[in-house]
Parts: structure tokens; C-alpha cells; sequence
């Protein structure tokens, strides 16, 4: 009787022990003293919500702060989100979601379907200067935990666009609070799930997250659970590249974004540890305008493709940092497969096929500068560039283009515009080369490149190029829920531009992170973003 | 239109400032005031006229600007988003929406950011107002010491002191910035490199912002002194017996501070501009980058609120630089309307 009091006693003493030793053995950085880390980014968002308007520099931010429905990996596959299961209907119009039990939001409300629900209620709301993605049919709430959502028409790629920023869920005390000025204007007025809390925004210059000490819904393919490692984050706003190397190399940022190709060796070489991964979606390619000017000719395109040695651009522009890309579909953009190779090597740098094309096109004469003529006029290429979205030396890409198009008698000028300018000498056809790069963890946005119904102003068609199978092939990839089927199409889709010559692949961009060689844990989404702080940690 | 005031300072030194009774003094500062805030107006709607005008010749629709991102837009996308931003209405009925908007205040939401105009420009004002005030304090102090210690000292001073003063305008204020920057923050770390917290945060950015106003001001100043001091009235200051320091500062300077005036009236208003570049280099929130963001983006309502801001500015400024003659130099206060006031 004695012994088993004593040991009634000792029982839980011994237990206490265990427990601590476990929480010693197991400590999570988190559980340590403060960790502060700073990270540089180059884009200050001009609007937080990612519903209003999406870009790099919102997805950047909002990702710490609200988690998304339904995640992606960086193979592309699905786990959940704020969902913890989904199920479609036959044809894949009407999905259920079902919410978990145990996510708060950082007000400390907890995750209703009403809140989901309240989240896309926005977009079709009255007087609502947010545009509802043309999938969205209807939504509502079936019961506290169990959402549904009807599309418009079968989306394909319906999972992966929940898995975007582009549909936050904020809680419903805050969607009454801030109305979507606030939530644009103000990322404090942003009251999500995240595993960040931003809690300090200073316009021009930064914003600091904390941890969300609830945090115990991170993603499944994390490198740990419970709250983020980091205390406290805090992002600067630094638009100039040599401004954030400095900053970076004299100590004062842990981490900091869009490192230049051209400034990698020397960063790495100074004991920096460089972190990357390749963007999925469309990476930088030159759409060329297939219905107006000379690039109308088919032959042209294809002699303007064989006189540029793309390889050697890319590789003297980005020193080996980047990929020249084959055809306009990054290699791992999902559905799986839908990358066609065969489309490597399929043509080549041949000054001389350019200039037979050239003259079967009609240009056989020279004029005084070198450059060819037909019937007396140049052969000339307008390259238009949106200024605001020059970024990757992309300015440089088109000078190099320009000289090696010089040899082959192309004179190629470059037009630097306004966004506004150059969305409207898109929209008019008042052009021969664009250049862009559109990143979606899917190769849908690949299809809204090509389809035949998607002719700027109408969609990112900036080829101009249509015909039947486009027509037929672009809304099937788009809609099957075949994912074996839908590759397929993107390949067919990938060798009929190449055929065509109507869009010219230049290179695979990655984001360059940089960071000092005690942070490990830097993730990228599977668009190819850095954008999940969740799992860095600083080491001692 | 504020300078034409003492667009020519009168020959005659003999003229004295006009006795007014107190009493008028008030009315007149009151006219003063009144005047000054008619031409404000004026001059806010002229501005807005004319931003307006220019917007709407410049190629392109702002409904494509704003839905650029999404990957695909139905006709029906675009006339939610035209009429959520009014932008389907007549030119005519935008212009006078936009100018009844301004008379009271009110100069309409930012087509990216979403919220009004006037706060955005509020909000970025007292980062750029530090800013550029502690610029020009600088460039100042710079300018007068330049031309103090050069002025009148043999070709020698006056070579360092020309070549110091083009160098400070020739050299880009970017690429001083980074020079600034890569001592001064990177290797020893003594200033912060970016953001806008408190006063060691702006030592940087208003050092690079002031060398090219420093180079101008001081080359006025100085070409100004030189000439003052061969002036007879300097030699008659000398002869009864003023020490050099006296003649230089009492005599010399205040002839050469006028043309000074005016052109630093003139720079303020085009510091607005200047601090895009330093603004975007050291990282610091304020009305340059706002501009700098708005004209990328085709914000057309900051853009316009930042024009308007612009040119009240500037006429708040000149009237002050007017003022100043009038303080600095008593031969204007006979031509001028506020003679009394002063």
C-alpha cells in the first residue's frame, strides 16, 4: 500500500520529466528566443489584396498571411488547405468542400463555411470593383463546415486556381470591418489563417510580420508542424538590386529577393548561399504578331527564329543561371507530361535557312544600312516592351536580339511604353514582337496564350494566331477532367506553335533568392515564387 | 506669374520704404491672402485642366490597365470594371465630376491602391517634406560657405571652388547615392540603407539629394559675391572701416542671396521630381515613388493629385521666396503691393 502511494507519487513526477526531456530533445526553434529574420523584396505590392489585383509582389506578402483552400506542391499535387477534403459532381460543375474543425483566424474567430462563403460573396458583390473569375458560377455554405461551389462551365484546373492567393478566405468580423479599399490599401486590414500576422505597415519601406503562435494547419508538405520557426519577419521594400546586395553583404538583411543573374557568382563566392527554383506556367517568350506586319508571314517568323542564336543570348545575358527554353510551356508546369519535348532541337541557330526564308518571303533586296528590303521597303520589326514590367535585364535581352537580327539584315527597333500605351498597341495589333512571361503552376495559362478566343484585349493571345484545332484543342485542355488528356492537347497545342513559329521561347526564368548561410528553409510555390516563410530558420 | 514682382529690382538705391498706417496693414495683408488664394484656385483647376487633357490624349484604355494580370477578360469583365470606375461615362461628365471633386477636396480613389488620392499624398508628404527641407538646409550651409570662404580669393579658391560646384550639378545624384550608400552603410555601417526611421535614415538620402542644389546655389552665390565686392558701395563699406567679415556677410551677401532666391523658389518645386530617383534608391516611402508607381501603372488619379500638388506647392513656395525679397532686400518693399506689411 505504501509502495503504491510512493509510487502514486513518483508517477507523475517521472512523467513531468519525461515530458520536459522531450520538449527539450524536440525543441523547435520556435520554442527558443525571438528569431528575426529580413527579407529585401524588390516589389512593394501597390494593392495587398491578391482578389483586386494579382501580381509577384502581392503573392509574395499575402502567402504568409492567409493559407489557401486547397494546396499545391512543387510536383503539382493537391493536399489540403483550409479544406480538408473535396469531392466533385459527375462533370465536375459542382464541388464540395469540406473545412476543418481546428483553423482560427488571427482575430481569433474561428473558420466558418459562412467565412469562406462571405470571402467570394465579394466578388460578385453590388458596386464590387473586384472581377469574379469567369469559373465561378454560384457558392454557398451548406453547413458550418461544408462549402459549395458551382462553376460556370468545368474548369479543369479548378483545384490549382483555389490553390492560388487569388481567392483569400478572411474572417467574417473583418470582411464587415474593411471594406476592399482597406483590404487593398492597408495589409493590416488582411485578417487570415496564416502562419504570419502582419502587424506594422510602413508605406514605401516595410512591413513586419509576427508568428501565429495557433499556427497548427501547415501544409502537410512542410518540413515541420505548429508555428512558424521565425518570431518575426520583416520585409523591406528596396526596388534597387545593388542596394539590396549591399544590404545583404554588409550584414544588415538575412535574405534578400531577385538577386541579378550577372551578381550570382559574386554573392555565392562571398559565402552567400543562393536558393532557386524554375517557374512553372509560360516562361519569357516573344509572342510575334501572326495577322499584321511582315511577321504575318509565316517565313519571316521562322527566318527571325533561326537568325538568333538563342542560346548564346541566354547564356551571356543570365551566365548559365537560367534555362533557354525550348517552346512556350515551362518543363514543369502540371498536368504532367504536358511538356513536349520533342520540340528540343527542332530548329536551330542557321543564318543561312534565315536568309533563304527571308528571300522566298520576298526581301532579296539590300539597302544602304545593310538591312533588307522588299519593294523598296525595310524590313522592319517593332519590338514593344511594357516599361514597369522590365525586370531579368529583359531590356537586354531585346538589345542582343536586336544585334544578331542586325546580322541577318532584320532591323529590329525596340519601343519602351507605358503600361497603358502598350496594352493599347496590343489590343490594336500595332505591333510585330512583345515579350512576356505569364507563371501559373498549370499549363492552362499556356492555353490562354494560344486560344484562338482569347485575341488581345480579349485575353493574353498576344500571337494573334488561331486556327480550327486551336479552337477545338485550347477549351477541351481547359475543361477535361482528364489530366492524361489535357497533356496530351498541350502538346499538340506546343508543336502547332512551333510549326507556326507564332510565339519565340527565349528562357526559363527562376527567382534568385540570396540569403546569409545560417537561413535554410526558404520555399518556393509551385509557380516558382519564394514565397513561404514558414519553414526558415536561422541557425546560430 | 509670383516673380514678376521683382522680375527687375529697381536701379535707384535712394527709394524708402512707404509709411502706411497700421491700421491698412492688416487690409493689406488680408488683400495679400485673398489674392493669393484665388490664384491657388486658379491654379488648381488650370493644373487639373491640363493633367486631365493629357491623360486622355495619351494612348490607351484604363480599363486594360487595370485588368492587366488576368489571363482572361469577357466583354463583361470589362464593363463591370468601366462602370465601377466610372470610366464609362463622357469624357465631358468625367472632367466635371472630377473638377466638381476638387473644389471640395475630394481628388477621387486610386485606380491601384484603391483609396482616396489626397490620403495617398498625405500619407507620403511628411517623409518627402523631411526630406527635401533638410536637403535644402543643406545645400544652403553648403552653398554659403562655398561662397564666403571662395569669393574674392585669387584664382586658386575660386578653380576648387567652381570645379567642387560641377561636379556636385554634373555627377548623377544616383550615382552619388551609392558611393554614399557602399561607405557609408555597407562598409561602415553608420546610417541605415533603407526605409524612412527617423533622422539617421535621412541623412543619406537628403546629403545626395542637396550636393547638385549645393553646386547650383553655391555657383550663384559665389559668381555674385565676386561681383558685389568690386562694387563701389563695397569699397566705400571697406573705407569706413568695416572688418572683410562684415563686408562679406552684411555688405556682400545680401546682393548676392536675391537671384539665389529665385532660383531656389524654382528648385523646390522641381525637388518633387529629384526625389523619385533618391526615394527609389534608399528605399524611403514618400510623393516621388508615389508618382514614380502612378505613371507606370497609369494611375490616372494620383497622377493628376500629384500634378495639382505639385503646383500648389509651388505657388505657396514662390509666394514665401516673395516674401523673403521683401525682407531680404528693402529697395522691393517700394514696388510692392504689401509694402506695409512689412
Amino acid at each position: 500500500m505504501k509502495r503504491r502511494i510512493a509510487l502514486a507519487a513518483v508517477l507523475p513526477a517521472a512523467l513531468l520529466l519525461a515530458s520536459c526531456a522531450g520538449g527539450g530533445a524536440g525543441a523547435t526553434p520556435s520554442a527558443e528566443a525571438s528569431t528575426r529574420f529580413v527579407y529585401l523584396s524588390d516589389l512593394e505590392p501597390n494593392c495587398f489584396d491578391t482578389a483586386a489585383y494579382k501580381n509577384l509582389a502581392n503573392y509574395n506578402v499575402i502567402r504568409q498571411i492567409v493559407d489557401p483552400l486547397v494546396r499545391q506542391d512543387a510536383e503539382g499535387t493537391f493536399y489540403p488547405g483550409l479544406a480538408s477534403a473535396w469531392e466533385s459532381n459527375e462533370d465536375g460543375t459542382v464541388w464540395t468542400f469540406t473545412l476543418r474543425d481546428d483553423v482560427t483566424f488571427h482575430d481569433g474567430e474561428a473558420l466558418t463555411a459562412e467565412a469562406v462563403q462571405a470571402s467570394f460573396a465579394r466578388f460578385v458583390a453590388e458596386g464590387s470593383t473586384l472581377s469574379a473569375p469567369r469559373w465561378y458560377g454560384s457558392s454557398q455554405a451548406i453547413d458550418d463546415q461544408t462549402w459549395e461551389l458551382t462553376l460556370a462551365q468545368p474548369t479543369a484546373n479548378i483545384l490549382q486556381q483555389l490553390s492560388n492567393p487569388d481567392y483569400p478566405v478572411f474572417s467574417l468580423a473583418s470582411l464587415e470591418e474593411y471594406d476592399d479599399g482597406d483590404r487593398c490599401a492597408d495589409p493590416l486590414a488582411l485578417v487570415g489563417t496564416g502562419p504570419f500576422v502582419p502587424v506594422e505597415y510602413d508605406q514605401g519601406a516595410k512591413l513586419i510580420l509576427e508568428r501565429n503562435e495557433d499556427y497548427e494547419w501547415g501544409p502537410e508538405f512542410a518540413e515541420h508542424t505548429g508555428p512558424a520557426y521565425l518570431s518575426e519577419v520583416e520585409i523591406q521594400f528596396v526596388p534597387e538590386a545593388q542596394v539590396r546586395i549591399g544590404a545583404l553583404t554588409s550584414g544588415s538583411a538575412d535574405a534578400i529577393a531577385s538577386l541579378p543573374p550577372l551578381n550570382a557568382d559574386a554573392v555565392e563566392g562571398a559565402g552567400f548561399v543562393l536558393a532557386s527554383a524554375p517557374a512553372t506556367g509560360v516562361p519569357f517568350v516573344a509572342p510575334l504578331n501572326t495577322t499584321d506586319g511582315p511577321t504575318a508571314d509565316v517565313r519571316v517568323r521562322q527566318a527571325l527564329r533561326a537568325a538568333v542564336d538563342w542560346d548564346a543570348v541566354v547564356e551571356t545575358i543570365y551566365k548559365g543561371r537560367y534555362d533557354r527554353a525550348w517552346t512556350p510551356l515551362a518543363p514543369t508546369t502540371a498536368p504532367a507530361g504536358s511538356y513536349n519535348d520533342d520540340v528540343e532541337g527542332s530548329y536551330s541557330f542557321d543564318v543561312d535557312e534565315a536568309a533563304s526564308l527571308l528571300a522566298e518571303a520576298g526581301y532579296t533586296e539590300t539597302d544602304a544600312d545593310g538591312y533588307l528590303t522588299k519593294d523598296g521597303g525595310r524590313l522592319v520589326l517593332r519590338w514593344i516592351t511594357d516599361a514597369s514590367d522590365i525586370r531579368d535585364q529583359r531590356d537586354v535581352v531585346a538589345e542582343a536580339v536586336q544585334a544578331q537580327a542586325r546580322e541577318a539584315g532584320i532591323e529590329i527597333t525596340i519601343e519602351q511604353l507605358d503600361t497603358s500605351a502598350y496594352l493599347d498597341r496590343v489590343a490594336s495589333s500595332d505591333y510585330e514582337i512583345v515579350a512576356e512571361s505569364w507563371g501559373q503552376s498549370d499549363a492552362a495559362v499556356f492555353g490562354s496564350a494560344t486560344n484562338p478566343k482569347g485575341i488581345a484585349p480579349n485575353g493574353i493571345n498576344y500571337s494573334r494566331y488561331g486556327d480550327e484545332d486551336l479552337a477545338a484543342w485550347v477549351p477541351e485542355a481547359a475543361s477535361s477532367p482528364d489530366p492524361e488528356r489535357r497533356a496530351e492537347l498541350y502538346r499538340l497545342i506546343q508543336d502547332r506553335v512551333n510549326e507556326q513559329a507564332s510565339i519565340i521561347p527565349i528562357y526559363i526564368q527562376s527567382f534568385l533568392v540570396a540569403a546569409k548561410d545560417n537561413v535554410s528553409g526558404i520555399a518556393f510555390d509551385p509557380v516558382g515564387y519564394p514565397t513561404a516563410f514558414y519553414d526558415v530558420q536561422l541557425a546560430n | 506669374m509670383a516673380n514678376t514682382l521683382i522680375a527687375s529690382p529697381p536701379a535707384t538705391e535712394t527709394s524708402t520704404p512707404a509709411q502706411v498706417p497700421a491700421s491698412s496693414n492688416a487690409r493689406l495683408v488680408l488683400r495679400f491672402a485673398g489674392a493669393r488664394a484665388i490664384d491657388i484656385v486658379l491654379v488648381m483647376v488650370a493644373a487639373a485642366t491640363l493633367s486631365f487633357v493629357t491623360l486622355q490624349l495619351m494612348p490607351g484604355n484604363p480599363v486594360d490597365t487595370l485588368l492587366r494580370g488576368t489571363f482572361e477578360i469577357t466583354p463583361e469583365m470589362r464593363q463591370d470594371v468601366a462602370v465601377a470606375y466610372g470610366l464609362d461615362d463622357p469624357v465631358w461628365l468625367q472632367y466635371i465630376h472630377y473638377i466638381g471633386g476638387l473644389l471640395t477636396g475630394d481628388l477621387g480613389i486610386s485606380y491601384q491602391q484603391r483609396k482616396p488620392v489626397t490620403e495617398i499624398i498625405a500619407t507620403a508628404l511628411p517623409p518627402t517634406a523631411a526630406l527635401t527641407g533638410l536637403a535644402m538646409g543643406i545645400a544652403i550651409v553648403f552653398a554659403l560657405v562655398g561662397a564666403l570662404v571662395s569669393a574674392g580669393r585669387g584664382r586658386v579658391a575660386r578653380f576648387v571652388a567652381q570645379g567642387l560646384e560641377l561636379i556636385a550639378i554634373a555627377v548623377p545624384s544616383f550615382w552619388i547615392g551609392l558611393i554614399l550608400l557602399s561607405v557609408f552603410a555597407f562598409t561602415i555601417p553608420l546610417f541605415p540603407s533603407t526605409g524612412a526611421d527617423g533622422f539617421s535614415s535621412l541623412v543619406l538620402p537628403a546629403l545626395t539629394l542637396s550636393l547638385p542644389l549645393a553646386g547650383v546655389l553655391g555657383q550663384i552665390l559665389r559668381e555674385r559675391l565676386d561681383e558685389t565686392l568690386e562694387q563701389p558701395h563695397t569699397l566705400t563699406a571697406r573705407t569706413r572701416g568695416a572688418s572683410p567679415a562684415r563686408v562679406r556677410v552684411r555688405h556682400g551677401l545680401r546682393h548676392s542671396v536675391i537671384p539665389a532666391l529665385t532660383v531656389s523658389g524654382a528648385i523646390i518645386g522641381s525637388l518633387l521630381v529629384g526625389t523619385t530617383v533618391i526615394e527609389t534608391l534608399f528605399s524611403r516611402p514618400g510623393v516621388g515613388r508615389v508618382l514614380l508607381n502612378a505613371v507606370m501603372s497609369k494611375d490616372a488619379p494620383v497622377i493628376m493629385g500629384v500634378v495639382i500638388f505639385s503646383a500648389i506647392v509651388f505657388l505657396i513656395v514662390n509666394t514665401i521666396v516673395d516674401v523673403l525679397y521683401l525682407i531680404v532686400d528693402p529697395r522691393t518693399r517700394a514696388q510692392s503691393e504689401v509694402v506695409g506689411a512689412w
